[in-house]
């Protein structure tokens, strides 16, 4: 399993997931593609159902019992330089725990209820300490004050013992912050951090969240549908569409040359960012339900730029369209299906 | 904290006074009184009764008086630790009720036990596993117990215990102790004779207790602190009982509170059945006979009791909830 270090912390190949339920297997990941650089930071946008989340829990694992990895592989760097495939180990075992909150953090989107309300703060924030950095008692307690302080919480020695209820909702999405830092990881995942928040909150929180990044050269694994959180905080974009990546560059080269339709939509639905003054447009349709997946390209039923069969039957395959710029269209194959009489 | 005892423990005065006129007032309601229907059964008999007798016995304990002075005169003697005196018995009620209070305590606290220690593991095993065999096999089980009658279960329980097992099994106490004074030798006899009490009365609750403590931690599985909680790597198990199962807990303590009169009750007619000496039976004939003083002090002692529980409750509550002991 180990191999030389790669540029990649964390890389993701066709990973494909689907959920066993009651009224039938929906599938959620139909071969997602993605990498995050070490110390870099990468955005994952697309509308919501697209499979964000779940390619985030996938990663640590936090899969509902009724979830299952069908394909694919998810590499880890650990820290001592080897390289492991996540969906070889079972969600419980020590090697995994040790790797979830050891190795890679998540921070959550509801600092209200991601946070117990019967347990104090330290509590919460020690546990870490204990579990990943063999602290005891009195260590922790000088480090959780240390990590608030950190994040920003003034009196973090009085605040220590109370109990969550006790701070604003962006207080505690610090406090979620300083507990996902507690253990030192290499990778944070952030799902939606500051949407359950209040929009002057929310840049303040994201500025922490780029800070400590920067402090700490985590890599960073951000989820959002809000495209432009990401133009501030991330290298790489990638962009999503039902389970799947359908286009990643560097961030300016999203917004500057976009290139799959399903991006440019997006990006036609923020206001001021782009299109004439005023005119903001939203990608006709919605996400189809997962039970059944339309063939060829995902996103043909609602393209704006159909070409034809080819997209109604085939799967167009990624490609390298310019530097980390890969975009999965079949309007950017170079020789377009020669077979093909349109 | 300290705030909050004091105010749930002076919240109980007004209820104790409210409850004690009414069971005052409830005993009072059926037509006729322990006189006179002492008087028609000894006329009945052929006895003749002295008008002045009754006069005697009517003025000595006030009955000719209004309620609210009988009332008065009861609680009064209450407060002072006199419950008055038992028509039926010819004696103080003090020397009726307390060791019949005390073992209906015993019962109860034994089956409330009981039942916590049953429903709980299998409340947690049955949301853990949800759909699982196990799951529907407790269900089932649960759905029994909660469907049949508890006297059904006693005589159940006592058949087997004596035909099978030999033991006697009626009453609390075996013969030889029945009038011995407390000795250690009387307390293990009690216990060998509670199980049967306990079993019977705790089941119909366990099945409602099973549940609640189900769906309490299927409600806690799915908040977004359990995610949490498992993105730090904890142990399974450990992280399983420091977060949903220790947020699950806070409504199933607070289910004591109407556990408590449900025991007590259902109580009563197993008692009756068995043949214990608890409150239950006593309480029944008391009422019967319209023997008002000792069914009056039955009825505010087991309410009290009732409240107590309840106030132990509510302090387990603000323990485990931090969010009760800061509002
Ligand atoms: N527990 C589950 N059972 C069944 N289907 C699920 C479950 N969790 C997620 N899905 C399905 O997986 C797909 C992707 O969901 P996911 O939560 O990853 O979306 P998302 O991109 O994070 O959306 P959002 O922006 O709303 O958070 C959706 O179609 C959803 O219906
Ligand atoms: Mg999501």
């Amino acid at each position: 399993m180990t191999e030389t270090a790669s540029t990649n912390i964390i890389d993701v190949r066709d990973l494909q997931v689907s959920f066993f339920t009651d009224s039938g297997v929906v599938r959620a990941l139909n071969g997602v593609d993605f990498a995050i650089p070490h110390g870099k930071a990468v955005g994952v946008v697309g509308e919501s159902g697209c499979g964000k989340t779940v390619t985030s829990y996938a990663v640590l694992q936090l899969l509902a019992k009724t979830a299952k990895i069908t394909q694919g592989t998810i590499h880890f760097e650990k820290r001592d330089g080897s390289l492991v495939d996540l969906t070889q180990y079972k969600p419980d075992s020590s090697e995994m725990r040790r790797i979830r909150g050891g190795e890679i953090s998540m921070i959550f989107q509801e600092p209200m209820s991601s946070l117990s309300p019967v347990h104090t703060v330290y509590n919460q924030i020690a546990e870490n300490l204990f579990l990943h950095k063999g602290m005891n008692e009195k260590q922790a307690r000088e480090r959780t004050v240390e990590l608030l302080r950190l994040v920003g919480i003034s009196k973090a020695a009085e605040r220590l013992d109370e109990y969550t209820f006790q701070f604003s909702g962006g207080m505690r999405q610090r406090v979620m912050i300083a507990m996902a830092l507690a253990p030192e990881p290499r990778v944070l995942i952030a799902d939606e951090p500051t949407t359950a928040l209040d929009v002057t909150i929310q840049a303040q929180v994201l500025k922490l969240i780029k800070q400590m990044q920067e402090e700490f050269s985590l890599s960073l694994m951000l989820i959002t549908h809000d495209l432009g959180v990401v133009a501030h905080m991330v290298d790489q974009v990638y962009v999503m569409y039902r389970g799947r990546v359908v286009e990643d560059a560097p961030v300016m080269e999203v917004f500057y040359n976009p290139l799959h339709p399903y991006t440019r939509g997006l990006l036609n639905s923020i206001p001021k960012l782009r299109g004439p003054r005023g005119k903001v447009t939203s990608i006709p349709g919605t996400v189809p339900d997962s039970y059944n997946l339309p063939s060829g390209c995902l996103f043909h039923p609602r393209c704006s730029e159909f070409i034809g069969e080819i997209c109604r039957r085939d799967v167009p395959e990624t490609r390298e369209v310019g530097p980390n710029h890969r975009v999965s269209c079949f309007l950017y194959n170079e020789e377009p299906a020669g077979h093909e009489e349109v | 904290m300290l705030q909050y005892l004091v105010n749930r423990v002076l919240m109980i005065i007004p209820t104790l006074i409210v409850i004690s006129m009414i069971s005052f007032v409830i005993i009072q309601l059926p037509p006729g009184d322990y006189l006179t229907t002492y008087m028609t059964r000894l006329q009945q008999s052929g006895y003749t009764v002295d008008q002045s007798e009754i006069d005697a016995l009517n003025r000595r304990y006030g009955l000719d008086r209004p309620i609210h002075v009988q009332y008065y005169r009861w609680i009064t003697g209450v407060l002072r630790g006199d419950f008055g005196y038992s028509f039926d018995w010819q004696r103080p009620v003090n020397q009726l009720i307390w060791e019949r209070l005390a073992l209906t305590l015993a019962v109860t606290t034994a089956s409330l036990f009981f039942s916590w220690v049953i429903a709980f593991p299998i409340g947690v095993y049955s949301a853990v596993k949800q759909y699982s065999p196990g799951d529907y096999f407790f269900t089932f089980l649960g759905f029994l117990g909660l469907a049949t009658p508890n006297f059904m279960i006693a005589l159940l329980l006592m058949y087997v215990a004596y035909r099978y097992l030999g033991w006697s099994v009626g009453g609390l106490f075996s013969p030889e102790y029945m009038a011995a004074d407390w000795s250690m030798g009387k307390v293990i006899d009690l216990l060998k004779h509670l199980w049967i009490p306990m079993v019977v009365v705790g089941t119909a609750g366990t099945a409602g207790l099973i549940r609640v403590m189900r769906n309490n931690l299927l409600d806690e599985l799915s908040k977004p602190y359990v995610l949490t909680a498992k993105s730090k790597g904890l142990k399974q198990v450990y992280m399983l009982f420091k977060y949903p199962v220790r947020l699950a807990i806070i409504p199933f303590i607070s289910t004591v509170g109407w556990q408590l009169p449900n025991l007590i009750s259902g109580a009563t007619i197993v008692a009756v059945v068995l043949s214990l000496p608890t409150a239950g039976p006593l309480l029944l004939r008391a009422l019967l006979s319209q023997d008002m003083y000792l069914a009056g002090s039955f009825v505010l002692l087991l309410a009290s009791l009732t409240c107590i529980g309840t106030l132990i409750s509510d302090v387990l509550l603000a323990l485990v909830d931090p969010r009760i002991r800061y509002e």
